[in-house]
């Protein structure tokens, strides 16, 4: 340490963030995606709900549906959380340059997530799962990987972006 | 007004490493490409200007970090200042 430095020491100065997380270099979009997945999921499965006509099913159609919109709230809130690391922590500068729509595409995350959590909307679940896609698509592209689309296999068997073999 | 900051993380590095310091002068026009600190949520960061457009500052991190990206633009009173000179730790 130099002697400049030993004296700011002594003085106890204030710190300045210039954060990064670990870093530990492990980031996938596929996380993301599964939450938009689940979210689907659960507006599939609320619609599926029949009304009760006894008290007992009374009790179980208001326990299930308090499962199925907290589970919807957890994994759209994740969807939002797993893309804010991804432009975060992971997208460089370059990437943004190269890739401009990441800005819009992240911004329309957080928007769409939010309203698939205050509503049973099926549009707008599966219209996050087609940004998490996008993301994923030019994330996978950040690292030389090509992509592929195909039905996930899960109940919402739903377009899924995959990476392919690195170019 | 001048403030002197300890740098505290990777995410401005290889310019700005952990430990070293910077000093920072408030009186400035913001431009493109300077390294400033701002303040967000509370919390005091090094980063770098990617672009000025009226009153609205991005700010990215050299290397991997939390930026406008993650929190969106910043508006000029949350640009602390431009870092003048830096001492390595």
């Amino acid at each position: 340490m130099n002697t400049i430095a030993k004296i700011f020491d002594a003085f106890g100065v204030e710190k300045v963030y210039a954060h990064c997380d670990i870093p530990c270099g492990i980031y996938d979009p596929h996380n993301a995606q599964m939450a938009a997945h689940t979210v689907i999921r659960m507006v599939q499965l609320i619609q599926q709900m029949k009304e009760p006509s006894s008290p007992g099913e009374k009790l179980k159609f208001t326990h299930d549906l308090a499962r199925y919109t907290a589970t919807k709230e957890q994994h759209a809130e994740l969807c939002k959380h797993e893309v804010r690391i991804l432009v975060g922590d992971y997208f460089k500068p370059e990437h943004v340059e190269k890739h401009p729509e990441i800005r819009d595409l992240t911004m329309k995350v957080m928007k769409v997530a939010s309203k698939a959590r205050q509503n049973v909307d099926m549009q707008a679940s599966e219209e996050l799962l087609e940004l998490a896609n996008q993301i994923a698509e030019i994330f996978w592209q950040t690292k030389g990987f090509g992509t592929v689309r195909y039905p996930a296999p899960y109940p919402t068997e739903k377009e899924t972006v995959y990476p392919t073999r690195k170019n | 007004m001048i403030f002197l900051f300890k740098v505290f993380g990777h995410s401005m590095e290889p310019l700005f490493r952990e430990g070293d310091y910077v000093l920072v002068m408030r009186l400035f026009d913001p431009k493109k490409g300077d390294v400033v600190v701002i303040v967000k949520n509370g919390k005091k960061m090094l980063k770098r200007l990617s672009s000025v457009s009226r009153n609205n500052y991005t700010v990215l991190s050299d290397n991997h970090g939390t930026d406008s990206l993650a929190f969106g633009p910043l508006n000029r009173r949350e640009i602390i200042g431009k870092v003048i000179w830096s001492t390595k730790s």
